[in-house]
């Protein structure tokens, strides 16, 4: 195997300037008590064996089939299935993709929420909204149902003789047949509630970077609860047949599916709601780099985030690739400086998360406090490699393998195919999109996936995200991109000398 | 050729006529339901001449193939003193053998097609797992093979010093910045009987004085082909397989594991309790007890408790979620091969006091000890059965499972809860989650001890 490109030049590039720090010594292990039951000389186990054996006769550990691999195969392309598409009577477009391997069927039935949630800042409203109404209605196995600023998706799997079943769970879901409201009244309170850990502060304060804190009229989210009856009027408009997408992937066909339909959905109606208009927000003017104060955990959580294109885009294949070299896996050039060589993390890698008009590339690590400043470096490092230094053949080549196999592991199973076509649909894309994407993945060039890290990872685009103990704010000044603003889990910027996390135990 | 039949199993006694060279005895395992609900073809079990024992699950109808090595030992192993050391091992794994280098096996693995490539170690074993194409099997069984024989040959001191930092932050990632967590490491070590492996504290306190030595005596004890299992499940050709396995395991040398000792019996704890602190949001209730080992009479009855209790409309909802003590809570059975230990775990909401949730979660545990409804155990029935038709969809779940050496009566154990009277489970939790039997830790909220896991503030027999 050749050695891997970017991964040699790691270590000459930085873009950040060599700043000598203070940092306090990492913490030690915490004390937890040992004085059990168990006394720490009781024999446990067997003893190992120090000594070595005697060589075993008539073996050769360097046979031929051992010092050379075996032969490497082409990488193979996702099986493509039949998909049967066609819109229901109501106005509910279906998709239906015929398996039959395995005796189960997986539904999954997403709604486009339209401009409704457009102005839901941080998706507070999107998360009640989910947690409220679409919780099954008593104990069904495997049935879940959530809604985010994207829109709302509900699930539902089982055996494949109870179809039937699988749809009428969504069904009763989604159509407006209510429980008593005080379910309805309990469930919003304890989901406002759950709200703030529904998500952790990197997540959020990448968002809020990227998109901004506020609406795009500039007003911030409303601080009160939204009330039930909002909530309601909120379902009424939204889940509406001509705004949803049913998926049935499995075993069954596509007359079985149209027949079902008639028995489960036929009666749900509604108005139709103009779609949602694909265009991509500016960057919002806040700032490069923050910290999100979080006394609670040790390490220092960092991402290195900037816009990426939306999955309409021609170059996103080449995104795909540039994010797979860079930390897609454990022969990436993160997995391998970060990790591997500098040891400064054991999570560490790179993703790229597609919204309705938009994605955002991360890098991201989680450091321990001697090594946050190594760690945090070498990830912008990485992002230097990629920009300045053309992908070698074989780093091409293995991550072009890499990502197609995980578009062929996403279509083998019914689940994996019923995700993705669904979070396709939110997105306005038909099936057909993904059946040609990885021959698309296969065409790009190291030039292509060069240019994409050009285009997408300049330094000015770059924004950094810290979760961490506010005494982190040394290895933030000292990546060179500015003072970092101090923010809360939700990305809303702190006073400069605001209080503290409340520091009395409220119960010892 | 002789053949008997065997529950859900036939048995061929005699050696199979063209694989006589390779296996000491072969066994085919079909699972067919009686109530016709799902078919999955036969499994193959066999053993190689140096001990390997091989698990195939062929399957054409699977379009990925999935490899599981398991060795049979795990971190309830760790030689006092050397607490991490099964980890490390695993970690090390990955850092290159003798004929690839290091960095090389995820390079391979990548080119391979493979996903899902992972290492994991529990108490009582460690896996290496990946899925690939078939086209992939042999890369697979070439670099395993090889770890499997000669990784110590490419170990030294300073690969050996990273992956030691690298599993420190693992810890803090995974258990000390997480809520839950942190929970039980607390109570842990107060769990088990006196000189039961399983109660030495999980925090790898010991990690800092594992050195190269250990690791390769290690190695020597636990990492031989007698002390493995090798399983393959998915689309694969059957007879290329059977030629791989043999090609690349089977002239490998072998030593026979160690014998364990004998382990202590009864209960460790007697109605403990624990007062902690820690950086956390919420207070957390959790209630521990130990519990029959994985195949034992009452695990299985066990599992379904722990699902009627974490049913999202029932008991325990009902009692604290519901009447605004907490804001989630759960229940679930961790069940081991020498021990197991079932949990209950409330987040508090804010304000609610402690005391009144252990007592809710006391009174629900003991309404369950007296009767268990129908209608509950049916639920909780079809949701293990649902669960597991979710996981056997992927080849990775079979070979993992084929792999395990947990007692079972069929491959999948698509039975394991059906026929059960529901006074067996108010039966199990009557026997098993009694207060002698208990720890219980109270996590409060404390932000002096932010991001340093759990700091222990008092402990109390409570009787």
């Amino acid at each position: 195997m050749r050695l891997f490109g970017p991964l040699v030049a790691l270590g000459m590039v930085s873009c950040a300037p060599a700043v000598e720090l203070a940092v306090p010594p990492a913490a030690p292990m915490p004390a937890i008590p040992t004085d059990g039951p168990v006394a720490p000389d009781t024999p446990l186990v067997p003893p190992l064996r120090y000594e070595e054996g005697p060589p075993s006769e008539g073996f050769s550990e360097d046979a031929d089939f051992r010092v050379s691999g075996p032969p490497l195969s082409q990488s193979l392309l996702p099986p493509q299935d039949k998909v049967h598409s066609f819109v229901f009577a109501n106005g509910l477009h279906a998709i239906v993709v015929e398996r039959r391997g395995f005796p189960m069927v997986a539904a999954r039935l997403v709604i486009d929420t339209g401009s409704a949630l457009a102005d839901d800042v941080g998706g507070r409203r999107a998360f009640l909204l989910g947690a409220t109404f679409l919780h099954p209605l008593e104990r069904v196995i495997q049935t879940t149902g959530a809604c985010s600023v994207q829109g709302c998706v509900v699930t539902s799997r089982g055996l494949s003789k109870q179809f039937g079943e699988v749809l009428a769970r969504i069904a009763k879901l989604v159509s407006g047949v209510s429980v008593d409201a005080s379910v309805y009244e309990r469930r919003l309170a304890n989901a406002a509630r759950l709200y703030d850990q529904a998500e952790t502060p990197l997540v959020r304060n990448i968002r809020a970077l990227m998109f901004g804190s506020s609406d795009r009229d500039g007003e911030p989210p409303p601080p009160e609860v939204p009330t039930l009856s909002a909530l309601e009027d909120l379902r009424n408009r939204t889940f509406v047949p001509s705004a949803a997408t049913l998926i049935v992937v499995g075993d069954t066909t596509e007359s079985a599916v149209r027949g079902e339909l008639d028995k489960t959905f036929a009666g749900w109606s509604g108005p139709t709601i103009p779609r949602a208009t694909p265009t991509e927000p500016p960057l919002p003017k806040g700032p490069r780099i923050v910290l999100s104060r979080n006394g609670a955990i040790g390490q220092l959580w960092c991402s290195i985030v900037a816009r990426g294109p939306s999955l309409h885009a021609r170059d996103f294949p080449a995104v795909l690739l540039l994010t797979q070299i860079l930390g897609g896996k454990l022969d990436s050039a993160l997995f391998h400086h970060v990790r591997e060589s500098l040891g400064a993390a054991y999570s560490v890698g790179a993703r790229v998360d597609w919204y309705r008009d938009a994605s955002v590339v991360a890098l991201t690590g989680s450091f321990d406090r001697d090594n946050a400043m190594t760690g945090a470096r070498g990830l912008l490092n990485a992002i230097e490699a990629a920009r300045e230094i053309e992908a070698s053949a074989d780093d091409l080549a293995r991550a072009k393998t890499a990502v197609v196999a995980e578009m062929r592991h996403a279509a083998s199973t019914d689940e994996g195919i019923a995700a993705r076509l669904g979070a396709e649909a939110l997105l306005g894309l038909r099936p057909e999109a993904s059946q040609a994407r990885p021959l698309l993945v296969q065409a790009v060039s190291a030039a292509e996936v060069r240019a994409a890290a050009r285009r997408y990872l300049d330094p000015q685009a770059l924004r950094v995200v810290l979760v961490g103990k506010p005494e982190f704010v040394a290895v933030a000044q000292s990546l060179g991109l500015g003072a970092p603003v101090l923010t809360d889990r939700f990305g809303r910027p702190l006073p400069p000398q605001g209080p503290a996390q409340a520091s009395a135990p409220p119960h010892l | 050729m002789a053949m008997r039949v065997q529950p859900g199993c036939w048995r061929l006694v005699a050696r199979a006529k063209g694989f006589a060279v390779f296996f000491a005895g072969v066994t085919l395992c079909g699972q067919a339901l009686a109530d016709g609900r799902i078919s999955i073809p036969p499994v193959e079990r066999y053993r190689l001449k140096n001990g390997l024992r091989v698990a195939l699950a062929p399957d054409p109808s699977l379009d990925e193939t999935s490899v599981t090595v398991h060795y049979d030992v795990g971190s309830a192993d760790d030689p006092p003193g050397k607490e991490g050391l099964a980890h490390l091992v695993e970690h090390l794994m990955f850092d290159g053998s003798r004929h690839v280098g290091q960095g090389d096996y995820a390079r391979w693995i990548a080119r391979a097609g493979g996903v899902n490539v992972n290492g994991t170690t529990s108490l009582d074993g460690t896996n290496y797992v990946a899925t690939v194409p078939a086209t992939g099997l042999s890369v697979v069984f070439w670099l395993e093979s090889d770890r499997m024989g000669f990784v110590a040959d490419r170990l030294n001191p300073q690969i050996v010093q990273t992956e030691k930092g690298l599993i420190r932050d693992e810890m803090r990632d995974k258990i000390l910045d997480r809520n839950l967590g942190i929970v039980g490491p607390a109570g842990w070590t107060q769990l088990f009987p006196q000189g039961h492996p399983y109660g030495r504290n999980q925090l790898y306190t010991g990690l800092a004085d594992c050195t190269l030595d250990d690791v390769r005596a290690f190695l020597r004890t636990w990492y031989s082909p007698a002390n493995a299992v090798v399983s393959v499940a998915g689309g694969f050709d059957v007879a290329s397989v059977h030629a791989l396995i043999e090609r690349y395991f089977g002239d490998l040398p072998s030593v026979e594991p160690p014998r364990r000792p004998d382990l202590p019996s009864g209960s460790g704890v007697h109605d403990v309790r624990i007062d902690a602190g820690a950086g956390i949001p919420h207070d957390i209730v959790t209630f521990m007890w130990t519990a029959p080992a994985i195949g034992e009479p009452d695990d299985a009855a066990l599992d379904l408790a722990a699902a009627i209790l974490s049913d999202p409309e029932g008991r325990l909802q009902r009692d604290l979620v519901r009447t605004g003590l907490a804001v989630d809570v759960s229940a679930r059975e961790s069940s081991w091969r020498r021990l197991s230990v079932f949990w209950i775990s409330a987040v508090l909401a804010d304000g609610a006091a402690s005391e009144d949730v252990v007592r809710a979660i006391d009174r629900a545990v003991g309404d369950m000890a007296v009767v268990v409804r129908q209608e509950e155990y049916e639920r909780a029935r079809d949701e293990w059965f649902d669960t597991l038709m979710l996981r056997l969809e992927t080849p990775a779940y079979r070979a993992f499972r084929l792999a395990q050496p947990w007692p079972s009566e069929s491959p999948w154990d698509l039975n394991k809860y059906d026929d059960f009277d529901p006074a067996e489970l108010s039966g199990a939790v009557r026997s098993n989650l009694t207060p002698d039997n208990r720890v219980i830790v109270v996590v409060h909220h404390d932000n002096r001890y932010p991001g340093q896991g759990v700091v222990l503030h008092r402990e109390a027999r409570q009787r």
